[in-house]
């Protein structure tokens, strides 16, 4: 059962569209005729397996299979470029499969402990956190803080389209009724990285992604020992910050991201093909999901979509995820812990062979790939919400990707800032309903004030990182 | 002889008269460099988030904060950072190249093809138009000869097909041909 919810999870991950959240609500009236702990185990494999298969496309073709692999291609695709996919691979299968045990060693050790931490957090805490994730829009600006800030006010103004929270009256819909539902973030992603890429590809005449030989395919000792710290620190982020209910895997990898790039030594490496932007990122993805489960587990509480999807899923076994379920269904909860330590060795075991075959595909001429990503891309988003209205978004996002690259705009930042948006939003006005209106909620509690602290001094050190960064680029450029 | 004053002295009138609005249309085209003109449509956006907050006000149904405080905030924040790209900052003198010759003409034709594909889905129905953009993106990209991209170009829906509409049971658009 964990054999085949991996793969399905992989394959969800690899092709882009298909949600994993979309996927366990298909399979949850199929798993009707197995076990509870069968069908639970299937549905956690596709949600853990589909982490391994999103950093596959990012990788290879600049596609994020899911919104959580964006931070993977940002140094992922320059080393597929550079004809070392191959390595870029290994160590995301590695990272994934080093993080996803260490959080799994969390659920089985810690889970009912840390699970009462999460509780600590409220509005203002979150909101504190997202100021913290902002932080990291410092980094991905590249070259102007106030045109990435700017850019980040645009994804900011794309995450408000749609049904407000509070009043559920339409915001910037003009009357029309298909932006009532907002825009899709993995569609934007498609078309800002995916079909920009591939027509900044068609532009310069492009052989294939790899032209040169394909080297070793498999990371060697020295790229090992140079992501191991990555690891650690991308699994530690992520999976502290998966306890946290609403902090997806998208915030954790971009978070771990910017770390890795802060306490590098040479941080003017990433963005250009740094394995630790891929190991850390990676490692975070897998983390997260994995202490995902302990709240879910001990408290009933989905951290993310499809947890909550699992959540209705056990409920439909008669299963009460909560404090008692440790003690009621013991059998039942160390069955499902058990397989996702079978399934993470699986993902390995399926993934470390496939990596020369899937680092060969950079070699495929251009002529064949390029229409190949772009009718993907179609594809990838009608499926999402099965209307056109995605798809025309994805291209109109192409074409703005496009003209953001060629006037050497960033465009992470609006990915980053339509993910952060309705979680920033969300915050501020259920802190400010809390308060009365009065901003000093922020200040006057602890675990709030102590993120704003921790996010001022990272505010501190990525301009100064910046401006280091800048200088040695100059040094480089000559 | 008339007629060649004549023919000499127009375009003197002309130019005279131009001169002004092309001053006008040089010092126009120097001030909108293309970090201007974004900063410019910036400035539009948080105006127009603005006025989206107001509109949203009436609705708010808490005291403090509403599905208005957030468009507020960045309607202002998208002014100050707009003008500031469009009038503070100095814009950069990028020189930006386009696509030209065989790859600009693939260029064009990809993305004429992709905007066509997205409107032909819904008529023609998702697998044939899928077959017809792949063998249009194959020989625009590619230059592959005709029949090599029309093959192939059936090879590549019938797969998608096979993998998004049968086995996935993804539902697509059927169109006119039904399939």
């Amino acid at each position: 059962m964990a054999f085949f919810g991996v793969v399905l999870g992989t394959l969800v991950g690899v092709l882009p569209g298909l949600g994993v959240s979309s996927t366990i609500a298909i399979l949850i009236p199929l798993t009707a005729v197995l076990s509870p702990s069968s069908a639970i185990i299937v549905m956690a494999g596709i949600y853990y397996g589909a982490q391994y298969g999103g950093s596959t496309t990012s990788i290879l073709i600049n596609i994020p299979g899911e919104v959580s692999a964006v931070p993977t291609l940002l140094d992922g695709y320059p080393l597929a470029q550079q004809g070392r996919a191959g390595p870029a691979l290994g160590i995301a299968a590695i990272a994934s499969f080093f993080a996803g045990t260490t959080g799994l060693l969390g659920l089985t050790f810690l889970a009912p402990i840390l699970a009462d931490q999460a509780m600590l957090f409220g509005p203002p805490e979150y909101f504190g956190l997202m100021v913290l994730a902002l932080t990291v829009m410092v980094s991905l600006s590249g070259a102007s803080l106030v045109r990435g800030l700017l850019v980040g006010t645009f994804g900011y103004l794309i995450s408000l389209v749609g049904i407000g929270h509070t009043t559920a009256f339409p915001r910037f819909c003009y009357g029309a009724v298909v932006l009532s539902g907002g825009f899709d973030l993995i569609s934007i992603s498609i078309g800002i990285f995916a079909v920009a890429e591939v027509f900044t590809g068609i532009g310069e005449s492009r052989v294939a992604i790899a032209p040169k030989k394909i080297g070793n395919v498999f990371p060697s000792l020295s790229e090992m020992k140079q992501s191991l710290p990555a690891m650690l620190r991308g699994g530690t982020v992520g999976f502290l910050l998966g306890l946290l209910p609403g902090c997806a895997p998208a915030v954790t990898t971009f978070l771990a991201y910017d770390l890795e790039k802060k306490v590098s030594k040479h941080p003017e490496r990433f963005g250009k093909g740094a394995m630790e932007g891929v190991a850390s990122p990676e490692a975070a993805n897998n983390a997260t999901s994995s202490s995902g489960f302990i709240p879910l587990m001990a408290l009933g509480i989905p951290c993310s979509p499809p947890l909550a999807i699992l959540l209705g899923g056990l409920m439909i076994y008669g299963l009460q995820p909560g404090p008692l379920l440790f003690d009621q269904h013991p059998e039942f909860v160390w069955t499902v812990i058990a397989s996702m330590y079978i399934g993470n060795v699986m993902l390995l075991i399926l993934n470390l062979p496939l990596v020369g075959f899937w680092a060969r595909l950079t070699r495929v001429p251009y002529g064949i790939l390029g229409p190949i990503i772009l009718i993907v891309s179609v594809v990838g988003t009608y499926t999402l919400r099965n209307n056109m209205f995605d798809v025309t978004t994805s291209l109109v996002f192409g074409a703005i990707g496009y003209l953001m690259r060629k006037y050497e705009w960033p465009t992470v930042p609006l990915v980053l800032c339509i993910i952060l948006g309705p979680l920033v939003e969300k915050s501020l006005v259920q802190s400010l309903s809390m308060s009365d209106g009065d901003p000093m909620i922020f200040l006057t509690r602890p675990i709030c004030l102590g993120l704003l602290i921790t996010a001022l001094i990272l505010l501190i050190v990525s301009l100064r990182l910046m401006r280091v960064t800048k200088e040695k680029d100059v040094d480089v450029m000559g | 002889m008339a007629s060649t004053r004549c023919h000499k002295r127009t375009p003197s009138v002309t130019s005279s008269g131009w001169d002004n609005f092309g001053g006008l249309g040089r010092k126009m085209s120097k001030f909108l460099k293309p970090d201007r003109v974004v900063g410019l449509i910036f400035m539009a956006l948080g105006v127009l988030s603005l006025i989206e907050a107001r509109k949203l006000l009436p609705f708010r149904t808490q005291g403090v904060a509403g599905d208005d405080t957030f468009p507020f905030l960045l309607g202002f924040t998208m002014l100050i950072l707009g003008a500031s790209v469009a009038f503070a900052l100095k814009p950069r003198n990028l020189s930006v190249s386009w696509p030209k010759g065989k790859p600009g003409k693939a260029f064009l034709e990809s993305a004429g093809v992709m905007i066509a594909y997205a409107i032909l889905i819904p008529y023609l129905g998702y697998a044939p138009s899928t077959f017809l953009a792949s063998a249009s993106l194959l020989h625009s990209i590619g230059r592959y000869r005709w029949s090599i991209c029309l093959i192939s170009g059936a090879g590549l829906a019938v797969a998608f097909h096979f993998i998004f509409g049968i086995w996935l049971q993804m539902p697509f658009p059927m169109g006119i041909f039904g399939i």
